[in-house]
């Protein structure tokens, strides 16, 4: 196997299907879209159009999401 | 199911966001629902079939427990310049909205110091899926790869 092929891993890997669904995240994208400029260079976690944390840092942010009981994962993104 | 010709051609769909923020090429881009190894928060990678690899943020890279250097040395040519990491191989799943997700281990770039977010690139992971985009509906439509269909 040459090195370029060995590390591109194997292209014929298994894809599984998953029983995991998420939901409709157009109310996050809505939500970061109109607020991308204030949150800039943050990460938030935004479940539907309200935002649940925001911080400068990944870790700070799960600290802040781990304790929350939310009816929904928060979709988190780091705005540019 | 997204059929074409009567064929199984992809098994999810997602809707996905299209924005710019505050990117210096400030045109749109399409970024995707993925979740990352077994943390359980989605969170948004960028669909990129021009780059190199995929290139994981280095806090998720952390967090999920990828970024202590160990993998294939590699190196990335950007517009930021050639940046040094290392590649691994990390389990992520595309997650559907309709239809079903999939579970795919994926070959990324780990930098430490890499200053831009996370992408999806073609070799080591969409070149191991069949995908398509339905840009005016946002919809982006995924799956295994099922035989080539007939057009005919």
């Amino acid at each position: 196997m040459s090195q370029a092929v060995a590390k591109q891993g194997d292209r014929s890997a298994k894809v599984k299907r998953s029983s995991v669904l998420d939901v409709d995240r157009s109310e996050e994208f809505q939500w970061l879209k109109e607020n991308a400029q204030t949150y800039s260079g943050r990460w938030v976690a935004v479940s539907g159009n309200e935002l649940v944390a925001d911080a400068l840092t990944l870790e700070e942010l799960l600290k802040e999401t781990s304790s929350r009981v939310l009816a929904r994962r928060p979709l988190v993104h780091r705005l540019p | 199911m997204l059929r074409l010709k009567g064929e199984a051609f992809t098994g999810g769909r997602a809707r996905f966001v299209d924005f710019s923020g505050k990117l210096r090429e400030p045109t749109a881009k399409v970024f995707v629902k993925i979740r990352v190894s077994d943390w359980s928060d989605p969170v948004l990678a960028q669909l990129d079939t021009g780059a190199a690899w995929s290139v994981l943020e280095p806090e998720i890279a952390s967090v999920i427990g990828v970024l202590d250097g160990s993998g294939d040395p590699e190196r990335l040519v950007t517009r930021a310049g050639v940046r040094r990491g290392h590649l691994v191989d990390v389990p992520i799943t595309f997650l559907a909205d309709e239809g079903y997700s999939i579970d795919i281990e994926g070959r990324f770039f780990v930098d430490p110091e890499w200053p831009f977010g996370s992408f999806l690139g073609y070799t080591g992971l969409l070149d191991r899926i069949r995908f398509a985009l339905d840009p005016p509906r946002n919809d982006f439509y995924f799956g295994e790869s099922l035989g080539r269909l007939k057009l005919t």
